[in-house]
């Protein structure tokens, strides 16, 4: 079979940065083709020049087996090609409704769009491959699942022969992975190929045909599923075997440092997110939270993290009474917190990582004198030390840190949150989007904090990683905690029907 | 900026004259000797604390166009000052007059800061609209109750006492408002560098959910920004007055430096440092201008038009580059 596209001899420099290097690749009609490596090794720059988004500096590029010009190839031609891309950070106007942005984001459409239109072709889409959404909501008001959704639509709204999708499970659970699935499998009968980037390799094996690993910016190679196995991808993605066994301390807590009585609290759409929910975090354990997405774990981390009001009940941490909780607070009381939203949240993305490094604590006699003047070199320092701990790549530490590569953008923000041993620390979806190297880092630094006695409230929708780091498993249903048993007393199976409603006397 | 100048030719070129001749005529105009120098400087004092006024907002992603209304309250306050206290000593009345400017433009800079905060009314429009309050409260003041009784035709408050008055150096007009204007871009410069409060506004207007993420507490420091910046303006009014007007005199305030500020804050992408240069460059457009009316016979209209375009070609430059507008190919 010709490959729909070839891209070859790729070379792409940043300042500072070889982030491709003579790299290979190519895509077959149909084909689910997997693109796996570390955080930082090229996946998303590679995807992006196929876009059209980025420019390459060297190699050439054939469609259908015509060479292109492609120094010169542009996201309208990627476009008019049809091949589409799905970023890991998505790109949606917050402000406009689910509707106005898969307009906005079609070229075809004239300058008046006919809206009727798309909407109808929002909801047929929506039917023919269950895609769900409602075209009059506004995007801020998205889970983020559910933005991916749109992504997906946008993409579809053109005649799309390659689409290109960026860690789009990282942020999915089990389910909705599942689901999409089925959309990616779909589709690539109907003839579409699909790049399928992630760090997830179960996931690869069930879907992908074919599986091409970046190491470093250099193509390491490029195998049939059906060839390799899991521990030969790991080693060929890191260049050393992985463990992701935690080895876990004994099951020893001390007294509680979290603790809700009867808390609600709305949603951004000022809907009831919480409803009476009381949950307790022990000093030295690490509390899983399992739920789909959307149940209130969102609006659970920012309670407990000053962010967000509650309308009613009493909220305990370190002893304190901090029912009237604000950032500041919390930070004062040590709570340490990991946002969903990285980038908008978690940094300062158009400045260094100085800047991102010390957001919390540069008040501090080691970085300012008396909180006023502050001292820059220790500030660098502190950061070139966190930047080595934690192992994080970057193309010098004043680039902004919104170029990082998803994991390493990761990994700026635990470094900060983490290294000031926090008495408590709200972790949503830490491991999101991390390789295993990074994941088994992550996990490794939660359990120290852990053993260190801090208490840790881990949300994450990935069942396996909470039932390998978790003491105890809550579940949220909701707004409300359904159900908390010992991690050994529970299993996939029991939590999955919790999570969706279920009784455990049905189990 | 080439297109700029290109375009200013092409007005005077229409007019019939030299650009050439016209380009030189300015530049001696602005800089060519002692006296013409002193006059950019001049100028350049009230459009640098109007200039650092709007950058500092700009830095928290906040556009006070209101530079305009607290620089005429400044101006006020200091009149009143001067007037309360006439007969104090220098070494008291111009410190005086100075916090009494002050205070009038932080308070000009509260009502939109708490509108902003409190019921996230645009400070765009809040800050525009007390433009027009400021100006018909002075015109008030002025045509009433601050009117001087010797020439009561004009609307205008008598000279300011001799105590209240900036020395102006060198026989020419400049006081020392330049002096104030340099030093006080320079302590903002090191602000923003060096300190926890600049690092705390540039967290802020980069993203105002990390800040809030990170314990800063927003709405308090936008309050504290805007009134900032609308002392700041104040007190470019107060020395205009002290410094060269000598009393409050309509038309004789501001000559629209208050959004002259908002393009010089613009081009200086917020750096106080940029500031001072590029108010320079403003303060040399307008002297420049002014001596071509006088050597070259144009009419102020023409000249009025070349300032304009110059300003619109070099403000759409920054945008472009700023913006990286690009063009689709269709
Ligand atoms: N616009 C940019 N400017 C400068 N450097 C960049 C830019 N984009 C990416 N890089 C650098 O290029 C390298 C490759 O990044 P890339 O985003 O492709 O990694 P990735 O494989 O997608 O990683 P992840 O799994 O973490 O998403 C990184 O070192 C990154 O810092
Ligand atoms: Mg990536």
């Amino acid at each position: 079979m010709k490959p729909y596209v070839k891209l070859q001899r790729i070379t792409k420099r940043f300042p500072g940065v070889l982030a491709l290097d003579n790299v290979d690749f190519d895509v077959l009609p149909g084909e689910i083709h997997a693109l796996l490596g570390e955080n930082g090794a090229g996946k998303t720059v590679l995807t992006n020049i196929l876009s059209g988004r980025y420019q390459l500096d060297e190699g050439e590029l054939s469609i259908k087996g015509n060479k292109v010009n492609a120094l010169k190839w542009s996201a309208r031609d990627a476009l008019e090609q049809g091949i589409g891309m799905i970023y890991q950070d998505f790109m949606l106007v917050e402000e406009h409704t689910v509707l106005e942005n898969i307009a906005l984001a079609d070229l075809s459409i004239p300058f008046f769009p006919d809206y009727e239109k798309i909407y109808n072709t929002i909801t047929e889409l929506g039917i023919k491959y269950q895609l769900e959404i409602d075209p009059n909501a506004k995007i801020w008001q998205l889970s983020v699942g559910e933005k991916q959704r749109v992504e997906i639509i946008k993409a579809l709204m053109h005649e799309t022969k390659v689409l290109i999708m960026d860690e789009p499970t990282a942020v999915l659970t089990p389910q909705e992975s599942d689901d999409l699935f089925k959309i990616v499998k779909k589709l690539a009968m109907e003839g579409t190929s699909i790049i399928f980037i992630s760090h997830k390799l179960p996931e690869v094996f069930s879907i992908c045909d074919r599986i091409t690993v970046l190491r470093k910016g250099k193509h390491i190679g490029t195998v049939n599923v059906t060839d390799t196995n899991e521990k030969e991808l790991a080693k060929m993605m890191v260049g050393r075997e992985v463990f992701l066994k935690t080895n876990k301390a004994e099951y020893t807590p001390g007294p509680p440092v979290i603790e809700l009585i009867g808390i609600s609290a709305l949603s951004d759409r000022k809907t009831p997110a919480l409803n009476k929910l009381s949950i307790t975090v022990n000093q030295g354990e690490i509390f899983g939270l399992a739920g789909v997405s959307g149940n209130g774990q969102k609006e659970l981390a920012e309670v407990i993290t000053g962010l967000r009001p509650s309308t009613d009940g009493k909220m305990v941490i370190n002893g304190k009474d901090i029912s009237e909780n604000t950032p500041r607070k919390a930070i004062r009381e040590g709570v340490g917190h990991i946002p969903d939203d990285r980038i908008g949240m978690g940094v300062v993305p158009d400045l260094g990582m100085p800047k991102s490094m010390v957001l919390k604590n540069y008040r501090e006699e080691r970085f300012s004198f008396k909180g006023i003047f502050l001292k820059n070199e220790a500030i660098i320092n502190y950061t070139k030390k966190l930047i080595e701990k934690f192992n994080i790549k970057t193309s010098g530490i004043e680039s902004p840190v919104k170029l990082l590569s998803g994991g390493n953008l990761q990994k700026v923000i635990i470094a900060r949150e983490i290294s000031e041993s926090p008495s408590a620390l709200v972790a949503v979806h830490p491991t999101q989007g991390l390789d295993v190297g990074a994941t088994e880092f992550v996990r490794d630094s939660l359990e120290k904090q852990r053993i260190d006695g801090a208490a840790i409230l881990l949300i994450s929708e990935d069942l396996e990683e909470l039932l390998a780091v978790s003491d105890r498993i809550g579940v949220i249903y909701e707004g409300e905690i359904v159900d908390v048993s010992l991690t050994k007393d529970t299993n996939i199976e029991a939590l999955g029907l919790l999570m969706t409603g279920g009784k455990i006397a049905a189990v | 900026m080439l297109f700029a100048l290109i375009a200013g030719s092409f007005v005077f070129w229409i007019n019939g004259a030299n650009p050439f001749e016209a380009y030189k005529e300015m530049f001696v105009g602005a800089f060519g000797d002692g006296y013409s120098l002193s006059e950019t400087l001049v100028q350049t004092t009230p459009l640098l604390f109007t200039g650092l006024a709007v950058s500092l907002t700009l830095r928290t992603l906040l556009w006070n166009i209101g530079a305009e209304g607290q620089f005429f309250m400044g101006a006020m306050g200091a009149t009143w000052a001067a007037q309360a206290f006439s007969n104090q000593p220098p070494w008291i009345l111009i410190p005086l007059l100075m916090l009494s400017a002050v205070v009038a433009g932080a308070l000009w800079g509260l009502p939109p800061a708490i509108l902003k905060t409190r019921l996230q009314v645009n400070e765009i429009l809040t800050t525009l609209l007390l433009n027009y309050v400021a100006i018909f409260y002075v015109n008030y003041l002025l045509y009433g109750p601050w009117k001087d009784p010797r020439y009561p035709g004009f609307p205008q408050t008598p000279r300011y006492p001799d105590a209240a008055l900036l020395h102006q150096y060198f026989n020419t007009r400049l006081s020392m408002g330049i002096i104030i204007g340099v030093i006080l871009a320079i302590v903002l410069y090191v602000l923003y560098k060096k300190t926890g409060w600049g690092y705390k506004i540039q967290v802020i207007g980069q993203s105002r959910k990390t800040a809030t993420y990170a314990g800063i507490r927003v709405n308090r420091n936008i309050v504290r920004v805007l009134m900032i910046s609308g002392a700041i303006a104040g007190l470019g009014g107060m020395l205009q007055i002290s410094g060269l007007q000598h009393k409050l005199r309509l038309g004789g305030i501001s000559n629209n430096y208050g959004y002259t500020g908002i393009i010089i804050a613009f081009l200086a992408n917020g750096n106080p440092l940029a500031v001072i240069f590029v108010a320079l460059f403003m303060g040399a457009l307008l002297v420049g201008g002014d001596s071509l009316q006088m050597t070259m016979g144009f009419g102020k209209g023409v000249v009025h038009m070349f300032e304009g375009m110059v300003l619109f070609f070099v403000l759409a430059g920054e945008a472009f580059k700023r913006y990286k507008i690009q063009w689709i190919k269709k």
